[in-house]
């Protein structure tokens, strides 16, 4: 059952007030935090179009996807494709974000967490190189140097 | 019209395809604004199963198919409901300075939120790791993509997750022709928070009367939007999760003794939508519907287990709809824990609460915890009230604790990339509860009624 209704009394709604009050003003003293941190950013760059989803977050896979999203127009749709790296975790990185900006792509990832994955008989046709590091196999020919890397066609693989 | 654009018009048009909903009894009390808002809601959940259902059949997903049915279904809600007499709403409005206050508290934090989604400073690492991934391999694949669910080199992409972000996000790529990754994927993420506004507001008006209403409302929106923004939660499930957790809390907590049955249809339907979007949701639910089991009982409402099955039948139904499509399209079925159950390591237990209460930080030092926290000690004048709120906000603190105590090492690390957001829903839950137990009384809307 309903308890019995009754209006509130004006001794009632003073409290709400009150109350109501208290949370307006705890509710604009949260702001000191954010509003130091937009200060802390100069006035120029607050409100900046991101050249990648994660410019403000994390920098380095801000470098991977600029890097595979310049690098993917000179991917042909259905290629097979392999991403490279001066280290194994930036190998599994750059695969990861690559199966999201390559997805027409077949991706043979040169590195998957524990292991190098990449199947010695199953070579992928263009490698994607951070950093344009040489070649590790022959027969590759360069066919874009991009400012993150570059990208390189082994014309023997399918 | 450029996709980011379309992106978020496709995101925009879930309020028509769960047009239906805003003919249901428990939302047409509501405010015009919550009503649209359950439409959006409902809207992603209809689809979510649409999708699923399509899936299964192997149809392949298309805009008019996959519309179609949603708006004919809306359509014969409306005509159907457009006989009943409209429904009395809820009155009392808010003082002048509250009203203004809350507004203005409102807008700045929405344009905080929004600044920092647009600017990526927000985004997670997950909606460029599986979310969004996910998105753009099932709008490729016009259909949920088995074969990269079952890929050996996507297991970092929890393939076992419930669907309804990546087939919301595909829904948007079907319309806008590409992922708008930098900014609309992202960005979109703030059309769940300004969805929850209104029903924040509406239903706690219903409870608290017109000026608490607006300022807890504006707490609420601040303490989460700068929670949002801080814990990178752009583009992927958090606030979806906080949305539809939220929205069946209140429904919950706001209820009369007397509802009808059929009152429970919001919660349940939010808590199915939960459970669509996040495996996190379930522990929460389930401590949710218990919560409101033990209020009902002590208060010596009728119906007590009857009632509580109903809020257990629809996000029990929605997940089965998840595990039957992984049993048919050869997929493990259900959910991988972190190890086994009661394979815990409590020497990690000190490291976890110390990093628990460290990350309960929120962007605001801990204020945005601290103040409902106070107040409810200060001021809570009916805790039981508020027992769901208050029983979902620990449940949910004590089921990460645990979850944590699985780590065979020191989850610190782990701790500091996922509590900031997971314990969103526990943060939006125990400012709730406090609003309720310090203002609660008799419903507004009942009183004004009687009078």
């Amino acid at each position: 059952m309903t308890p019995p209704d009754s209006s509130p009394s004006p001794a009632s709604r003073r409290r709400a007030s009150r109350g109501a009050l208290v949370w307006v003003l705890a509710s604009a003293a949260l702001f000191v935090g954010p509003v130091a941190r937009w200060l802390d950013v100069p006035a120029q760059e607050r409100l900046l179009v991101p050249q990648t989803p994660v410019d403000r977050t994390l920098g380095r896979y801000a470098e991977e996807w600029r890097f595979l999203a310049r690098a993917r127009e000179f991917v042909p749709d259905g290629a097979s494709v392999t991403v490279r790296a001066e280290s194994h975790a930036r190998e599994v990185s750059l695969y990861i974000l690559s199966i999201g900006l390559l997805p027409e792509a077949r991706l043979v990832p040169a590195a998957y967490y524990d292991a190098p994955a990449e199947h010695p008989k199953r070579r992928a046709r263009f490698v994607l190189s951070l950093g344009c590091h040489p070649p590790y196999r022959a027969g590759l020919r360069t066919v874009a140097r991009l400012p993150e890397g570059c990208v390189f066609q082994d014309s023997a693989a399918r | 019209m450029r996709p980011s654009v379309l992106y978020l018009i496709a995101h925009g048009s879930l309020i028509l395809l769960g047009g239906c909903a805003a003919y249901h009894p428990s939302v047409r009390s509501l405010g015009t604004a919550a009503r649209i808002s359950a439409c959006f809601g409902a809207g992603a959940v209809l689809l979510t199963l649409e999708a699923l259902l399509f899936s299964i059949l192997r149809i392949p997903w298309g805009l008019p198919g996959l519309a179609f049915p949603l708006l004919a279904a809306a359509a014969v809600a409306g005509w159907k409901a457009a006989a009943r007499p409209r429904d009395p709403a809820a009155a009392e409005r808010p003082a002048r300075w509250a009203a203004v206050a809350g507004a203005a508290l409102v807008t700045l934090a929405s344009a905080h939120l929004f600044a920092s989604l647009a600017t990526s400073r927000s985004t997670s690492v997950d909606y460029l790791f599986f979310w969004g991934v996910k998105a753009v391999h099932f709008a490729d694949a016009r259909g949920i993509d088995v074969e990269l669910l079952k890929w050996r080199f996507f297991g970092h992409g929890v393939p076992e997750y419930p669907p309804l972000v990546p087939i919301v996000q595909a829904w948007g790529i079907l319309i806008a022709g590409e992922m708008p990754w930098r900014r609309a994927g992202p960005f979109a993420s703030s059309l769940w928070f300004l969805a929850a506004l209104p029903v924040v507001f509406a239903m706690l008006r219903r409870r608290i009367g017109g000026s608490p209403a607006a300022a807890v409302t504006a707490y609420w929106a601040v303490a989460l939007a700068i929670s949002l923004s801080v814990s990178y939660s752009g583009g992927n499930a958090e606030a979806p999760l906080l949305f539809y957790e939220t929205v069946a809390l209140l429904a919950l907590t706001t209820e009369t003794r007397d509802a009808p049955a059929s009152d429970r249809w919001l919660p349940a339907a939010a808590l199915a939508g939960a459970a669509l979007t996040k495996v996190e949701a379930l522990p929460a639910a389930a401590f949710l519907i218990l919560g409101t089991l033990l209020r009902d009982s002590i208060e010596g409402r009728s119906g007590v287990l009857r009632r509580a099955a109903r809020l257990v039948a629809l996000p029990v139904a929605a997940v089965s709809c998840w595990f039957a499509f992984q049993l048919l399209s050869g997929l493990p079925v259900g959910y991988r824990g972190h190890g086994r159950l009661l394979e815990l390591h409590p020497e990690n237990l000190a490291s976890i609460g110390r990093e628990m209460f460290r990350n309960l930080d929120a962007g605001t030092h801990g204020m945005s915890w601290g103040v409902p926290a106070v107040l409810l000690l200060l001021f809570g004048r009916g805790p039981g009230r508020a027992l769901p709120a208050l029983a979902m906000a620990a449940g949910i603190l004590l089921f990460l604790a645990f979850d944590y105590l699985h780590d065979p090492t020191d989850p610190w690390e782990r701790i500091g990339w996922t509590f900031p957001r997971v314990s969103q829903p526990a943060l939006s839950a125990l400012i709730l509860g406090a609003a309720l137990a310090m203002f609660g009384g008799p419903r507004r809307d009942e009183t004004a009624a009687a009078t």
